[in-house]
């Protein structure tokens, strides 16, 4: 069986009429704007509609044309089109011209000659509405919805860059892709006249930002930024290093490497020190403003301690107040913050006694649960300290805090 | 006794302590700034949700500096590490024209809460090695500083992935620092 073609790319150019501009609502660019139409054939027979090089829409050949076949001899062609100008396909419509050099198909197309929009009666049949695009003047999602209808689209269930599925909170404003939390980082790279990523969670999103984020994502721009055949060798997987998920989105948006006309390379930037932070999610942020303790347990020599007071939450952040010297009911009055990836562990609170040349002892711990908190809002509290004593947990005081959790998400 | 003794033993061995926060609008490249500082070296960096914190010695100094992520949505949670601040670093992308005026007015809002009333203002004007970036005057005058009356600040435009810059700013403000004193 002899193996599929390569993608072919047909440009066409053209002007749109007030008509199809309205009838196709989002699918097009407005009426009078000039604007560029890329088609793959044979498959995937995706085309795209371009304004100054920037991805307006992508539709398949079958929403495009409504021909549903790709039409093999002229004889076919020409059926093909004239179904195509009688479905008030935007190709027949818009009156394309082809360039560079015209292709069978289309020169059948360029055989019919296009109606005359202005005089037609707007067709009766509804267009089918095309999932996860915006027509041009359909209200925007509020940002509560927004993120749900952006993920909801078409081929944005993955990272555009490195296809991960997980930790899908970013986008780049400016290009309409959805991207993971470590492909964003090469996208701040190379700055922000290639790309604008932007948190779809945590930033507020411009009207013009959101409409191009919803009326086009990544499968679209794929089709154009990965259309050079190197892609299948050199896109990055979800599990790769982040250095080389950086120098992938580096040559594909900055050099545009993997556009069809690209040089096709991915140049390895030099090595840096490290990947900083993992790729820690971070639930939120818990602030506990450290009041006062009581009753603690005399340490030192005079009977007194140097308490202080550690912070710890499971994922190793760690913070500590001052030391208030020779005291059993210090009073710190010192706010702390903490990073929290997953709020239903418990945070550690240690109260400890500060020596100079042995190591610090404890003076008693307890825990704070962030998840029977109300998000936002301070909540007083007054908790007893522990310590272990001869193996068994004795009480040692008490200690009172004002803690807010502001959750991120 | 044992106060006299590790104060006495404090001040011969540590510096003084100065907080520093770092904020910016989000990308602008403050983590980058950071860990160019602690570590001297370029990092690869992903948004930075919450905080780093890290200490820098310098010229007599333990500088704290606290580099805060920058999304909108938890600008609000800067006001929480203004106490004791003394200086802030506000760090912009240079190259980012249209964002240019929010950056403006971040950091306004931030300076005219009172808890920073004292602090002093070291600008970064990040990512000047990218064309078309704004220079140092043209940044100055677009985040408009000539109004700040009462404030200490300084203009330093960097590179922070080469370094340049960055030690010059910390200079003027360990001497600031140091005048205060």
């Amino acid at each position: 069986m002899a193996t599929p073609p390569a993608a072919r790319w047909v440009q066409l150019r053209g002007v749109l009429s007030p008509a199809v501009a309205a009838h196709r609502g989002a699918l097009l660019p407005h009426a009078g704007e000039p604007f560029t139409v890329l088609g793959t054939q044979p498959p995937p027979h995706q085309l795209l509609i371009a304004i100054n090089e920037r991805i307006h829409a992508s539709l398949s050949v079958d929403e495009a044309i409504g021909c549903g076949v790709r039409p093999r001899s002229p004889a076919a062609c020409r059926a093909a089109a004239e179904r195509a100008v009688a479905d008030e396909c935007f190709l027949g419509l818009a009156r394309a011209t082809l360039t560079p050099s015209p292709r069978r198909c289309c020169q059948c197309l360029g055989g019919v000659k296009p109606p005359e929009l202005g005089q037609r009666p707007p067709q009766s049949k509804t267009p089918t509405p095309v999932k996860g695009r915006l027509p041009p003047e359909a209200p925007l999602p509020s940002d509560e919805e927004f993120y749900a209808a952006v993920l909801g689209m078409e081929g944005n269930n993955r990272c555009a860059d490195c296809s991960k599925k997980e930790t899908l909170t970013w986008g780049a404003s400016n290009l309409g892709v959805v991207l993971c939390s470590e492909c964003v980082g090469g996208h701040r790279d190379i700055g922000a006249r290639f790309s604008k990523p932007l948190s779809l969670l945590l930033d507020n999103w411009s009207p013009e930002h959101k409409r191009t984020m919803l009326s086009t994502g990544n499968r679209a721009v794929n089709a154009v930024y990965e259309a050079h055949k190197a892609v299948a060798t050199l896109k990055p997987s979800p599990t790769s290093d982040i250095e080389s998920k950086f120098d992938y989105v580096r040559a594909k948006y900055q050099r545009k490497a993997f556009h069809r006309d690209g040089d096709g390379q991915v140049v390895r930037s030099r090595k840096k020190s490290k990947a900083l932070l993992g790729t820690q999610e971070h639930a939120g942020v818990v602030i506990v403003e450290v009041l006062n303790a009581s009753n603690l347990m005399g340490l030192d020599y005079d009977g007194k301690s140097d308490p202080y007071v550690v912070l710890s939450s499971r994922s190793g952040d760690k913070m500590k107040s001052s030391v208030i010297h020779n005291t059993l009911n210090p009073v710190w009055n010192e706010t702390l913050q903490l990073n929290v990836n997953n709020p239903t562990d418990p945070i550690l609170l240690q109260v400890k006694d500060k020596d100079i040349l042995t190591s610090d002892d404890p003076l008693g711990d307890t825990e704070i649960y962030l998840q029977d908190m109300q998000p936002m809002k301070a909540t007083k509290l007054t908790q007893e300290l522990h310590v272990w004593k001869a193996g068994k947990r004795v009480p040692a005081g008490t200690i009172r805090l004002e803690v807010t959790w502001y959750p991120l998400q | 006794m044992g106060l006299i003794l590790s104060k006495a033993w404090a001040s011969l061995v540590s510096k003084r302590d100065v907080r520093l926060l770092m904020v910016g609008l989000d990308a602008a490249g403050k983590t980058t700034v950071l860990y160019k500082l602690k570590l001297g070296e370029v990092v690869t960096t992903i948004p930075t949700i919450g905080f780093n914190v890290e200490s820098l010695v310098y010229k007599n100094l333990s500088f704290n500096v606290w580099d805060v992520g920058g999304q909108d949505k938890i600008r609000p949670l800067w006001r929480h590490y203004y106490a004791n601040t003394e200086g802030v670093i506000f760090v912009v992308d240079s190259s980012d024209r249209d964002r240019v005026a929010e950056s403006r007015d971040e950091l306004h809002r931030m300076l005219s809460d009172d808890e920073l009333r004292d602090a002093t203002l070291l600008v970064f004007a990040n990512k000047r090695d990218l064309p078309n970036a704004m220079n140092a005057a043209e940044i100055t005058d677009k985040l408009g500083l000539h109004s700040l009356k009462q404030r200490n600040w300084y203009m330093q435009s960097t590179c922070a992935t080469t370094g340049d810059g960055l030690y010059e700013g910390l200079d003027w403000m360990a001497q600031t620092m140091n005048n205060r004193k």
